[in-house]
């Protein structure tokens, strides 16, 4: 019977393991999230990579911190700033994209509570419905 | 007689080189590498945004330099961004200038429907010393943005949200409330406070 017990242990923590591992098709560098005034909408910055041979589109973006995440990007004509919601990040095999200040942006809406420096906020990335990657970014002021 | 007139060509060249000193040193250009500068100045029309205790005005642009942006508390990516680079620059002119030549910022908000004097202190006290958050009614904004060259539209968006479009200069106001400069997007810090140095220094 001990044995047995064992090796159900050692058989779920590989399961785990394996879960986390999980090969996913894209990784992030330099995540951070930016630490607005209490009740404020933020926004989260990073380099998103698609380790995958085929072209990756993130079309949605969760997190249990936030009520609502966009995918915004801020543009310039004529000297005037303007931010609109973008439907997808399209990121070609092998290739990547930055998400930073001042251009494609995740738009933090409705925080459930305030948000605090170096608190760490969860993400989810879903590419057409799939969760593509679950991750955690601390928050900071500036990019770390 | 001779001495006389020994005494007036003395004078007079005297009188000269004075001359000459004032307009070398007044016409010696102040050059900007990454700010317009306004030369000569532009008087800012009359104005004033909110009223009472937060009315901001033309007497309010007199004694300090002073950086105004026009931006809303409910703008996650512009604003903070210039804000934070504002900050940032005031602080590091504070090692090189006279405290009392150190310039103010003013964030002037294009969102009267939302940003509350309240909720614009809470969120410039956030950024650091030396800002403060302006707002007034959408007729005092108007004229006020429109002599500063200053663009801004109510965008709707999905669920009865909105944002808002809005210029992202910096303009910069000297002690006697006179548009000296503009910084226009895409700022950067270090240009930003190498310019405002050579700008302010000369003064």
């Amino acid at each position: 019977m001990k044995p047995l017990l064992q090796f159900l242990v050692f058989a779920l923590l590989l399961i785990q393991l394996s879960a986390c591992g999980q090969d996913s098709p894209i990784s992030t560098d330099g995540a951070w999230i930016r630490l607005t005034p209490p009740g404020m909408p933020s926004a989260g910055y990073m380099t998103i990579n698609n380790h995958a041979t085929v072209a990756l589109s993130i079309t949605e973006v969760r997190s249990a911190k936030f009520q609502r995440v966009e995918i915004h990007k801020t543009e310039m004509h004529d000297g005037v700033m303007q931010m609109r919601a973008v439907s997808a990040v399209d990121i070609p095999p092998g290739g990547s994209v930055t998400l930073s200040p001042g251009g494609t942006h995740l738009m933090l809406m409705k925080p459930v509570s305030p948000i605090s420096e170096s608190e760490v906020i969860p993400l989810a990335f879903y590419a057409d419905s799939k969760l593509v990657l679950e991750m955690n970014v601390a928050v900071s002021r500036q990019a770390p | 007689m001779n001495r006389f007139l020994v005494i007036c060509a003395g004078l007079a060249a005297f009188v000269a080189g004075i001359a000459v000193g004032i307009v070398t040193r007044d016409s010696t250009p102040t050059e900007l590498t990454s700010g317009t500068l306004l030369d000569p100045p532009r008087l800012i029309a009359q104005f004033e945004l909110g009223q009472g205790d937060q009315r901001f005005d033309n007497q309010s642009l007199q004694n300090r330099w002073q950086l105004m942006f026009f931006g809303f508390t409910r703008c996650p990516d512009v604003c903070p961004t210039t804000l934070q680079l504002l900050s940032d620059a005031r602080a590091a002119l504070a090692d090189t200038l006279d405290p009392a030549d150190v310039p103010d910022i003013v964030l002037i908000s294009v969102d009267p429907e939302h940003d509350t004097p309240e909720r614009l202190a809470q969120y410039t006290e956030f950024f650091g010393p030396g800002i403060t958050g302006v707002v007034g009614s959408e007729d005092q904004l108007q004229p006020f943005s429109e002599d500063l060259g200053i663009l801004y539209k109510k965008i709707p968006l999905a669920n009865d949200d909105y944002t808002m479009d809005h210029s992202g200069a910096v303009i910069v106001v000297d002690t006697r409330g006179q548009w000296r400069a503009v910084f226009s997007p895409p700022l950067r810090r270090q240009d930003l406070i190498d310019d405002l140095n050579v700008l302010i220094g000369k003064n």
